[in-house]
């Protein structure tokens, strides 16, 4: 008895430091981060052009498909459209954004005019969505495709495949045809890098069959991602190994 | 080695998972167990040796969970993928398959007593036909265990289990089982190597990569995904813990997005109920024909 009233106690004294720590941290962190933007406002822009450039030059690969993955969190336009901002200054060609409540979709039209506000007017920004497409032929100067990401886009897509096969007359398919359907559907090539939100590292049933190679980077928020963070997870994306089974 | 490895827990060990305990517990965890060559890179041993030391791993890890109340545990063990590696180490890893699958039908009596479910996950039609003998035995012989259950991914990837799902679907559209308007993703889930299972609640992979690789992307939609440094034959009790600690810290937030998703469920009709159990029937033929083989 008496141990089970211990092993309770100590089980929440537990999980109390580490919710404190927790704390700590984050506090530290941001006041860090506080300090770091202080000093970049006091730098020379040219300073500051220069350390991010070289960080850049370690970028030797780039994902094609960014991919965010909201979580809980809800989605902040602002700083989405910093992300898009980015990935166009990095060549990112391809970036989408999972948000399981729909939310965002809901938002798109918002999303859109806050994207257009900040892009300069050499960028394309071709958005994805059933809304309206807004490709434009002929184009030159940097370009990047944007989509909105809902759970009807994931397990559902792979059973309207499967009714779609089996109301057709090819029985002779495999995992080479289903992911070229799939594609057709999901518009964009599987995504290469992964950015989680929140402290809770789950998928949320984003598209399954999309991530079979994907890597997994967790944030802390939409928020907190700054041009220098982002370009660190770049160079951290572009150290990883993939040995695709070898 | 063994597959059921006796309890080496020091007594501080076993009070710490006393402690955790009282808080929320997975049922069911996934393992991709990466680092045996790494490891066997750094300790300078040959890759099978690395290999071995992580078959040892996994039988501790066993009883780890055993000790920790998990009752359900998924490996990934060999990728389909993995047979474009050399000959040679393909070779390897078939040898030691073939070995350890053959331990476990020596240990019956302890896997019985035990009351250890092994299921093998995958297309095994791509394995040597005296592993599948030896695989299609073992899960006849264990498959009314309940107490415990092991799921070993071999010769698997998540697409094409996917694929295969879908097939079988498709079939049973063709021999009027099922119509176009049963197919939904309950059905898909329901027709995967793993329809037994419940989904993982925590998946952890080892050795520092940040990747699923082709493992239980459809039943890892509302799990915590764990990625740790440590390579997979030095995993220890502590890690294990730590991935635990993580997931109660949380789980109050994927039980959240579980009850939001669980709103709309559908009663399956006895015609779903009907094919499924013939398909479930079919698979146990089939085994048998294996292991008569």
């Amino acid at each position: 008895m008496w141990s089970a009233c211990l092993f309770r106690a100590l089980f929440f004294l537990a999980h109390s430091i580490y919710t404190v720590f927790e704390y700590i941290h984050g506090a530290v962190d941001s006041v860090i981060n506080a300090l770091v933007a202080v000093c970049h406002e006091v730098l020379s822009p040219t300073e500051k052009n220069k350390q991010l450039q070289r960080e850049l030059e370690k970028v030797n690969k780039t994902p094609v498909h960014l991919t965010v993955l909201l979580g809980h969190e809800e989605p902040s336009l602002k700083d989405l459209a910093n992300l898009v901002l980015w990935c166009l200054a990095t060549r990112i060609s391809f970036i989408s954004f999972y948000d399981y409540k729909g939310t965002l979709k809901k938002k798109e039209e918002e999303f859109r005019y806050e994207v257009d506000k900040k892009k300069s007017k050499a960028d394309h920004v071709i958005w994805h969505s059933s809304l309206h497409s807004t490709y434009k032929n002929g184009f030159i100067g940097k370009k990047i495709h944007v989509k909105v990401l809902t759970e009807e886009d994931s397990k559902n897509s792979v059973a309207s495949l499967t009714r779609e096969i089996s109301l057709g007359k090819d029985r002779e398919f495999g995992i080479e045809s289903v992911s070229h359907s799939l594609r057709k559907q999901f518009e964009f090539p599987d995504p290469d890098l992964g950015l989680v939100c929140g402290k809770t590292f789950s998928l949320y049933s984003y598209p399954p069959w999309q991530v079979r190679v994907t890597e997994f980077f967790t944030v802390k928020s939409v928020r907190s991602i700054t041009f220098s963070s982002f370009v660190e997870d770049l160079v951290r994306y572009s150290n990883c190994d993939q040995r695709l089974g070898k | 080695m063994t597959w059921i490895a006796d309890s080496s827990l020091t007594v501080f060990q076993r009070f710490c998972i006393n402690v955790l305990k009282c808080g929320p517990v997975p049922n069911h965890i996934a393992f991709i167990m990466d680092g045996n060559r790494r490891y066997a890179k750094k300790t300078n041993v040959e890759k099978s040796e690395g290999h071995s030391k992580g078959f040892e791993k996994l039988s501790e890890c066993l009883q780890w969970c055993k000790e920790l109340g998990i009752k359900e545990v998924t490996v990934y063990a060999f990728s389909i993928e993995n047979f474009k590696r050399s000959e040679d180490e393909v070779n390897t890893l078939m040898q030691l398959a073939r070995e350890k699958f053959q331990k476990l039908l020596e240990e019956k009596d302890k896997m019985m007593e035990e009351g250890i479910c092994i299921r093998v996950i995958g297309n095994l039609s791509l394995l040597p036909s005296d592993i599948r003998k030896l695989i299609a035995e073992a899960m006849i012989l264990t498959k009314d265990n309940t107490k415990a259950v092991l799921n070993v991914a071999f010769s698997y990837t998540s697409r094409d289990e996917i694929t295969n799902s879908m097939k079988e679907i498709v079939k049973g559209v063709d021999d009027g089982e099922v119509t176009v308007e049963d197919i939904d993703e309950d059905l898909i889930s329901q027709c995967l190597y793993t329809n037994q299972s419940p989904n993982p609640e925590v998946l952890v992979r080892t050795s520092g990569e940040v990747r699923l690789s082709d493992f239980l992307l459809w039943q890892s939609s509302n799990t915590y995904i764990c990625f740790t440094d440590v390579l997979w034959p030095e995993f220890c009790i502590w890690h294990l813990l730590a991935c635990v600690f993580k997931y109660q810290r949380c789980c109050h937030d994927l039980k959240k997005y579980e009850q939001e998703c669980n709103i709309n469920k559908n009663v399956k009709s006895s015609r779903v109920v009907n094919f499924l159990e013939n398909l479930q029937r079919r698979r146990l033929e089939l085994l048998a024909h294996y292991a008569s083989a």
